[in-house]
């Protein structure tokens, strides 16, 4: 990185914030604090919302899976425009009307008391552990690539982001979230832009889009009913939506972004303007990744994508190993780039034959290529294996640094801490909000009024922000950081999503029966998880059907109660 | 008023404006809602065309 590549970045950055705390910086009382006092436009709530959703591991893995994978990772966020609608449709109209600070407050008022804290407590635990991640991902890869030290890279980003939330709330969380998608924006359609110019001047898009679809990356829908591949149309419209449902309409780090709009009109056009946007918006992400493989086609690609890793291996007691397998690897390049030309060369001339021999020439080669990079992974895991033998998270930024002009590197590296401040401001904001409403004000302190409640809130957002600090300071993660983020949420989800799914629509069914009900599916979904090899996404519809069940089961063998308490 | 049908039937002096969208050739939220289904199945159409026509 050069000195303007550091005065861009951080003067992004920087100025989003400082732009956060000065255009808040007289906070009203806890309802601005934690509902922006309600007068955002849609617009605003829109990219919040997007903001919220898209971390830096969105920004990072996801290019680095459609590299590795394809597009095939999209069908994820088939559910999301039906769970969209359902919010929009019925869960925000009662929330904004209950006027609740929280999703778990509506809990109480549905149900009883031990109810809500339940699910306040399982949307802490997990978006507590989730925050700690959404730090940590972008840390580790830049700090890795950049030679910056993790711990001034967590300290950093976590300290920034702790400033603006607590100082300014929901609202500085909305208003920072605009100009940081607008960076986001902007940077992705730069790169998207630059891969495909930097393409050879012989590959046209339509010839690079072909090499991808022949070696199988361009697989965005499939259809297959097969329970173990991981993404599919059902497992993405059925689980996706399960997910989306409970992501969007029960979890506080986005209701709180859609409850601060100045009308339901607003929030709802907000919503919706995720529901249309946000999967093209992947597709564009993983199409990104899938371009950057073909453009590393036809130059020199790195055996492994996370140089400092192989590097310091290298210069260890393995050195010819990793020596001979780079050797093999530039030659089967070298192969392939030539097979793939002719390839190329033959779909123009329409011979049908012809091309069939050359596509299946360009997949033996690759075939190859991809035989050497796993051995390539081993030899990693042989000589440490402590090594995440993943390299798909660095793919992206090493085509950032690699390729990028100046000025520009700055801004994708901004991009990056854009995405991951937003959404940990969310969660912050969010985490904040629920421990004050749900937990300080509810059980510990009934009686305390909104000055005191503004000064608690501020004091434990900053608290989960040193949590979120800490545990990225200390995390050692799972390979993809962006399906560890979606594993653990798809524990969680199902269960809480059976609760307010019955609280909307199973009138008869009390407190008692959905709290026992959620208690035992939970304990039922993460045994299962340990036991099954399915997609995670399933985990979402189990964990809804278990409580929903357990809860309608329960409900019709316990006595009724002659009038239920409410919170 | 905590349950979906008791809100829907529940007395709401702001019903008439609520229902309203603001957009011209969407007047009602069924109808954008119908909309986003409508857009989304031509995205996915579109992306799995993408994948036959390159396969």
């Amino acid at each position: 990185m050069t000195t303007v590549d550091y005065v861009v970045l951080f003067g992004t950055i920087l100025s989003i914030a400082v732009y956060g705390v000065w255009a808040t910086r007289q906070v009203g009382g806890l309802d601005t604090y934690l509902k922006g006092d309600q007068r955002i436009g849609w617009g605003t709530i829109g990219l919040s919302v997007m903001a919220t959703q898209a971390s830096a591991i969105t920004f990072l893995s996801t290019p680095g899976q459609g590299f590795e994978s394809g597009l095939g990772f999209v069908q994820n966020y088939f559910g999301l425009p039906l769970a969209l609608i359902i919010v929009a449709g019925v869960f925000l109209p009662i929330y904004r009307r209950l006027k609740v600070y929280t999703a778990y407050e509506y809990l109480g008022k549905r149900f009883d008391g031990k109810t809500r804290l339940l699910g306040a407590a399982l949307f802490l635990l997990q978006r507590g552990l989730a925050a700690g991640i959404t730090i940590y991902a972008p840390a580790i890869i830049v700090s890795s690539v950049l030679n910056w030290p993790l711990g001034i890279t967590v300290l950093g980003t976590g300290i920034l982001v702790v400033i603006y939330t607590v100082s300014g709330g929901s609202e500085a969380v909305s208003l920072t979230q605009r100009y940081q998608m607008a960076v986001i924006l902007v940077g992705m359609v730069l790169a998207f832009i630059i891969v495909l110019v930097k393409m050879p001047d012989h590959v046209s898009t339509d010839g690079a889009l072909a090499v991808a679809g022949a070696m199988g990356k361009l697989n965005a829908v499939e259809w297959s009913f097969d329970l173990n591949e991981r993404y599919t149309v059902w497992s993405g419209i059925f689980g996706g939506l399960f997910l989306s449902l409970s992501y969007f309409g029960t979890d506080q780090s986005q209701v709180q972004r859609y409850l601060t709009g100045r009308s339901l009109r607003e929030s709802r056009m907000g919503l919706m303007f995720n529901a249309v946007l946000k999967i093209p918006m992947q597709f564009f992400i993983l199409l990104l990744g899938v371009l950057i493989f073909v453009f590393y086609q036809f130059e020199k690609q790195p055996v492994f994508f996370n140089e400092a890793v192989w590097t310091a291996q290298k210069a260890g007691a393995h050195e010819a190993v990793f020596d001979e397998i780079e050797q093999r690897f530039d030659a089967v390049q070298i192969d392939k780039s030539a097979a793939i030309d002719r390839f190329l060369a033959v779909r123009e001339s329409g011979d049908a034959p012809a091309l069939a021999s050359a596509r299946a020439e360009m997949l033996a080669r690759h075939a190859d290529a991809q035989e050497i990079r796993s051995q390539a992974q081993a030899a990693l895991l042989a000589a440490d294996a402590e090594i995440k033998a993943s390299d798909a998270d660095y793919v992206f930024i090493t085509f950032i640094l690699d390729y990028l002009p100046q000025g520009l590197v700055g801004l994708l590296i901004a991009v990056i801490f854009c995405a991951a401040l937003s959404s940990t401001a969310s969660e912050l904001n969010a985490l904040g909000s629920t421990t004050t409403v749900d937990f300080y004000r509810h059980v510990f302190r009934p009686e305390a009024d909104d000055a005191h409640s503004l000064k608690a809130s501020k004091w434990f957002t900053a608290m989960w922000g040193g949590v979120a600090i800490g545990f990225a300071l200390f995390a050692n993660l799972v390979e993809n950081l962006i399906e560890a983020v979606n594993i653990l949420g798809s524990i969680f989800y199902g269960v809480v999503l059976g609760v307010f799914l019955i609280a909307f629509f199973v009138k008869w069914v009390r407190g008692t029966a959905v709290f026992w009900a959620a208690l035992v599916a939970q304990a039922l979904v993460i045994g299962l998880f340990f036991q099954l090899e399915i997609s995670y996404l399933w985990y979402n519809f189990i964990g809804w059907g278990l409580t929903m069940g357990l809860a309608i089961l329960l409900q019709t063998m316990l006595p009724r109660p002659r009038a239920e308490k409410q919170a | 008023m905590t349950t979906f049908s008791e809100h829907q039937a529940a007395p709401n002096d702001h019903r008439d404006e609520e229902a309203r969208t603001g957009l011209g050739a969407l007047p009602s939220w069924r109808a954008v809602y119908v909309a986003v289904v409508v857009v989304f199945i031509v995205t996915v159409v579109a992306m799995w065309g993408f994948k036959v026509y390159y396969a």
